[in-house]
């Protein structure tokens, strides 16, 4: 074997391995997707017959435990979440990116503080806070969805400051200087030159923060009672202690799974770019 | 992507977080316009409040709970013009909610509960005592002594809640198999050593059922909700207990409460229970059962009722049409002990429509209603007429009846949940080591004097 | 969080210009209506709302919402958590919320020192337990993400979908990973039995996952499936920074794949190795979904991890007082991670600024 033909075999082979290990990557989610179509009397014994899918659970998981409720709620708050803690991260990214001021690193240090407290820590002290307002004043966060958005949002801005204080360094300096020139005050120069410059960068921390928020269970688990309950809690009332119906467990898992497959395939080309410009040049 | 989506994003996140804003502070309006409900409730038995809104919680008791508790309350809702809004609360936090809402106040009017979990919840305070209220319903006498203690706490006064439904274990067993095995149904669970021995033979001679292989036994493990109601009967038929007479101690590693237990445990060590079984909650085997994959296994009546529902597609044609139902097997002691449970509805004090809310427990605790939920669910009444009806007319069903009468529940103290919560874990341990080759008995008395010194602790605990 | 960039006590870029605005009085109204010179899109809005701060304070504008965020959601009930630690917060005091009765170190003592205080039985099997959890899942995110993102790296057909679709774990809910896995793992009709045991033949008997010593690798399997991705993300972007001329010189040099990779690749990935290391370790020492998703609220004594078991003991049997003292035991032991950690990694913190 020449050295050429070596170094092609050595090429198929690791290409083979690539492909290889994407499709077992891959499969779990294959397996969720076509587990959600065999009914729960096939998941019991794990006889799958994949020629004979039922799509029924795709329907009754929506009226049997209410699951558009935990949907909804899921959307509204992961959402004005992700949203309030963008843009909250967009105004201190800015400030760590461009300015000295008093203080700049001792905020910095405790934004990377807050990720080093387990949520047990500060679990318990909301949950009672919570209670107590509601007790002693009109304020009204537990079960509400003001109450979960105000958590997650705090939750997702120090890291989603770090991601935009990198956007905002990628930006060049010259751009604002041109436009205090003419005349912009340094906050229109923010709000109008550099904003617009780093939208990939607000794209990829609103779908990251999402993203997050779509996944949390154990605040959730705790802060609502029944009416902002979110699909980590809702998923799980398929199986009861009476009955259980996996087959449309697996179906919601589809379906709860969707929402940021779609938001992160539609957005994906600025979301890798951000993402990815957000750790390295950190 | 430019400036017109960044002012774009602006807005949203403005609108999103004033809508948020006007959202809470409207939320609480609507709460505190209700308050003319309470002023009604102190006038004492006045006219029900049409158009008043009643929070009901329910749990997932069935496959379609939301809809099932609807249309039995709707009858109510037109008769009194009382809105009852039906919430479902998922069993896996439902312990979290009630003890929330009994605290906080957010919560509903009437809450279902599980029968060993209304000591805690009462000792929180946030419950109404429904003793002066409860003559309505025919009070303790209308009910089963062992139902209607479920509603009391040791050694206090007060009656914090009524009883809704009751179910109860039984052994269920494939009749086919017993007959290829040769084995009468009559005797086969009679005792301890019946009931081994039936297994063994099923081992033996019933490998497999047209050509699918099954297993003589399977039992849940600790991620079962109801683990420690499969493995105390047991205990209670040794002559054990779970706790003393006064509930001051724990006595899981007796001698009688360890015999019990090891019988139960050998099962598994000796390959007759299907270890596999152990990485399942308690209605992953039941449909183990249903799917023809076990020959025995111990149930409630819900999933008897589940075998006369066409629609249940987990049930297999041989499974569904050879279900028998026997007494569990009697222990040293010479009864054969099964849990007694179910559910109750409980009042919360921070409820503003006091006298409504009371209408639909009454509603709710009418023999006919009770029937009609309990057989919607495959559960039997509480009331003790309703309950003795529910029994009659089938064999399957007889058999359920005489387990409730015989049945027996846990001390009715608040720490009872954590206790079980600590008990089920050395179970759930005692289980999985069983299946790794057996337990020897030095492990397990280790593992149940483990379990009798958290219990102990548990117990010691107080408000200091 | 996944991986955040890393902390930093000062922008890179220097300090912010000094030189003032041609015209110093132009945020004044009346000069401006005497004479603007300025082009359209400046003058059209003369003063926006925040447009009439000082450079001085604008920072501090900027960073009011979130510093307001994090007091409130992080700091104050931090603060309050350590003080809960010190009281007798059980079922008989929890409807006294904040005011129930002080305890004095009796939480830290029974945790710490009370050996026969059965309460705690099972945390020192958990702290041994999230220990494990943490190094595998951490050893094998990094590694798995970084060996893919080199065989991404490569000229290859198909390349672009491949590196898509290798994303997707990182998309699923943890919650849906543990179920699907949970379903996957069951040792009698699950399939990772069936194609080791049935298909491949690989093992001769059927192990069980869900239950003994296996249990752990059935909750560290899934997370680090579902962690690689998005190390792969971050390996991939920094594997095609790096110039390539430094390896072809390497090549024509005559050194080996292994010896560019260890004596050029690596040392540039090691800045952002540390990062990746830095938040996988913290994200892995507090996961909860999937051990209590996949097998239950008390896992057992073989995967019962600390935040599973602290939230066992504060929500679901009420000693939260012992659970807050916990907290902060763990949070203090993330403390000692990161005081190890900057001290390794300072120097390649430095050097990548």
């Amino acid at each position: 074997m020449t050295y050429a033909q070596r170094r092609r075999l050595g090429n198929l082979a690791l290409d083979a391995l690539t492909w290889g290990l994407l499709l077992v990557m891959l499969a779990p989610v294959v397996w969720l997707v076509i587990s959600a179509t065999q009914g729960t009397g096939r998941l019991a014994t794990g006889a799958y017959d994949l020629l004979d899918p039922t799509f029924v659970a795709f329907k009754d998981m929506w009226s049997s435990v209410n699951f558009g409720k935990y949907f909804v709620n899921s959307l509204i708050i992961c959402t004005a979440a992700a949203l309030l803690a963008t843009a909250f991260a967009a105004s201190a990214g800015y400030a760590l990116a461009r300015y000295r001021f008093k203080g700049q690193g001792v905020f910095s240090t405790a934004l990377t503080g807050t990720q080093l407290i387990p949520g047990s820590m500060f679990l318990l002290p909301v949950f009672l806070g919570f209670i107590w307002l509601k007790q002693n004043t009109p304020v009204a966060l537990l079960d509400t969805h003001v109450g979960m958005i105000l958590v997650y949002t705090a939750f997702f801005t120090p890291v989603a400051v770090f991601f935009m204080r990198s956007f905002f360094l990628a930006v060049p300096r010259e751009l604002e200087d041109a436009a205090m020139v003419d005349g912009c005050t340094p906050f229109g120069a923010f709000w109008r030159i550099v904003l617009p410059n780093a939208a990939p960068g607000l794209l990829a921390t609103f779908v990251y923060a999402f993203l997050f928020a779509w996944d949390e269970l154990l605040f959730v688990a705790s802060l609502t009672q029944t009416r902002a309950e979110t699909i980590p809690i809702g998923i799980r009332n398929f199986v009861g202690n009476y009955s259980e119906e996996y087959g449309q467990l697996m179906a919601a898992g589809v379906v709860s799974t969707l929402p940021v497959l779609l938001a992160f395939f539609a957005t994906q080309r600025w979301l890798v770019k951000g993402l990815t410009a957000g750790a390295v040049k950190g | 992507m430019s400036r017109r989506f960044i002012r774009l994003m602006a807005l949203v996140a403005a609108m999103a977080l004033s809508t948020a804003l006007l959202a809470a502070c409207g939320g609480d309006d609507e709460e505190r316009g209700g308050g003319s409900g309470g002023a009604a409730a102190a006038a004492g038995d006045t006219a029900l409040k049409k158009g008043t809104a009643v929070r009901l919680w329910i749990m997932n008791n069935g496959p379609d709970p939301v809809k099932d508790t609807e249309r039995l309350v709707q009858p109510f809702e037109q008769k009194t013009g009382v809105d009852v809004k039906v919430e479902l609360v998922g069993w896996d936090v439902q312990f979290d909610r009630i003890r929330n809402a009994a605290v906080s106040g957010e919560g509903p009017d009437i809450t279902q509960a599980g029968t060993t979990q209304v000591p805690f919840f009462a000792a929180l305070g946030g419950f109404e005592d429904l003793s002066d209220r409860v003559s309505d319903l025919g009070g303790s006498e209308a009910y089963p002594e062992g139902v209607w203690s479920t509603t009391q706490v040791q050694g206090q006064e007060g009656t914090w809640a009524t009883p809704w439904f009751t179910e109860a274990r039984a052994i269920y067993y494939r009749k086919d198999v017993l007959k290829q095995a040769g084995i009468d149904p009559k005797t086969a669970f009679a005792d301890w050593d019946a009931f081994r021995t039936t297994l063994e033979t099923i081992k033996q001679k019933v490998p497999e059922v047209g050509g699918k292989p099954i297993q003589p036994f399977g039992t849940p493990g600790k991620k079962a909700f109801d683990l420690v109601h499969h493995v105390m009967p047991f205990v209670w038929d040794a002559g054990g207990a779970e706790l003393n007479d006064d509930a001051s101690k724990a006595t899981i590693a007796s001698p009688q409460a360890q015999q019990g237990v090891k019988y139960f445990a050998d099962l598994v060590g000796d390959g007759l229970a299907d270890k596999a079984q152990l990485e399942r909650d308690g209605t992953q085997v039941e449909n183990q059962f249903k799917a023809g994959r076990l020959a025995v296994w111990m149930g409630g009546p819900w999933v008897l009722q589940s075998s006369e529902r066409e629609d249940d597609d987990k049930w297999t044609k041989a499974a569904r049409e050879n279900v028998g139902i026997a007494p569990m097997p009697a222990g040293p002691s010479g009864k054969g002990f099964t849990f007694v449970g179910g559910s109750n509805l409980m009042m919360l004090k921070s409820s503003k429509h006091k006298n409504e809310a009371w209408a639909l427990l009454k509603y709710l605790s009418e023999p006919k209603v009770q029937t009609e939920y309990a057989a919607l669910m495959g559960m039997f009444p509480s009331k003790a007429d309703a309950q003795a009806q529910a029994g009659e007319g089938d064999e399957n069903k007889a058999q359920f009846l005489k387990a409730i009468q015989q049945g027996r529940s846990y001390a009715e103290i608040p720490q009872w949940g954590q206790i079980e919560n600590a008990y089920k874990g050395r179970f759930g341990e005692i289980l999985d080591q069983a299946a790794r080759g057996g337990i020897d008995d030095a492990t397990l008395s280790t593992e149940l004097r483990k379990a009798q010194d958290e219990a102990d602790a548990l117990l010691a605990q107080n408000a200091g | 969080m996944g991986g955040a960039g890393p902390p930093s006590r000062a922008p890179s870029s220097g300090p912010p210009p000094r030189t003032p605005p041609i015209h110093p009085m132009s945020s004044t109204p009346l000069t401006v209506e005497v004479a603007d010179e300025r082009p359209e899109h400046a003058r059209r809005r003369r003063r926006p709302f925040a447009g009439g701060l000082s450079k001085r304070r604008l920072p501090f504008a900027l960073i009011a919402p979130a510093l307001l965020f994090m007091v409130l959601v992080h700091v104050v009930p931090t603060a309050a958590g350590v003080a809960l630690s010190f009281k007798n917060l059980n079922t008989f005091t929890f409807s006294q919320l904040f005011d129930a009765p002080w305890n004095g170190f009796a939480n830290y003592d029974s945790i710490l020192f009370d050996q026969a205080n059965p309460l705690r039985s099972g945390m020192g099997q958990a702290a041994v337990n999230t220990l494990q959890y943490t190094f595998l899942t951490t050893v094998g995110t990094l590694g798995g993400g970084l060996g893919i993102a080199l065989l991404l790296n490569r000229k290859m057909r198909g390349q672009r979908i491949a590196r898509t679709l290798m994303l997707t774990p990182w998309i699923v809910p943890s919650f849906v990973v543990a179920v699907i896995w949970g379903f996957m793992w069951q040792s009698d009709v699950g399939i990772v039995n069936k194609v080791l045991v049935d298909y491949l033949g690989i093992l001769s008997e059927r192990p069980t996952w869900l239950i003994g010593e296996n249990s752990l690798w059935a909750i560290t399997i899934p997370s680090i499936w579902r962690g690689i991705p998005f190390a792969m993300l971050l390996f991939l972007a920094a594997l095609q920074s790096i110039p390539q001329d430094l390896s072809e010189a390497a090549s024509i040099d005559g050194a080996g794949p292994w010896r560019r990779f260890r004596h050029i690749t690596l040392p540039l990935l090691r800045p952002l190795i540390a990062v990746q290391l830095l938040f996988t370790v913290i994200y892995s020492a507090y996961q909860f979904t999937i051990p209590y998703v996949m097998l239950g609220s008390n896992p057992g004594p073989d995967a019962d991890l600390m935040m599973t078991l602290i939230v066992r003991q504060s929500f679901s049997n009420n000693l939260f007082g012992f659970g807050a003292a916990a907290s902060v035991l763990l949070m203090l032991a993330m403390f000692v991670w990161v005081a190890i950690w900057y001290a390794t990694f300072r120097r390649d913190l430095q050097e990548s600024r």
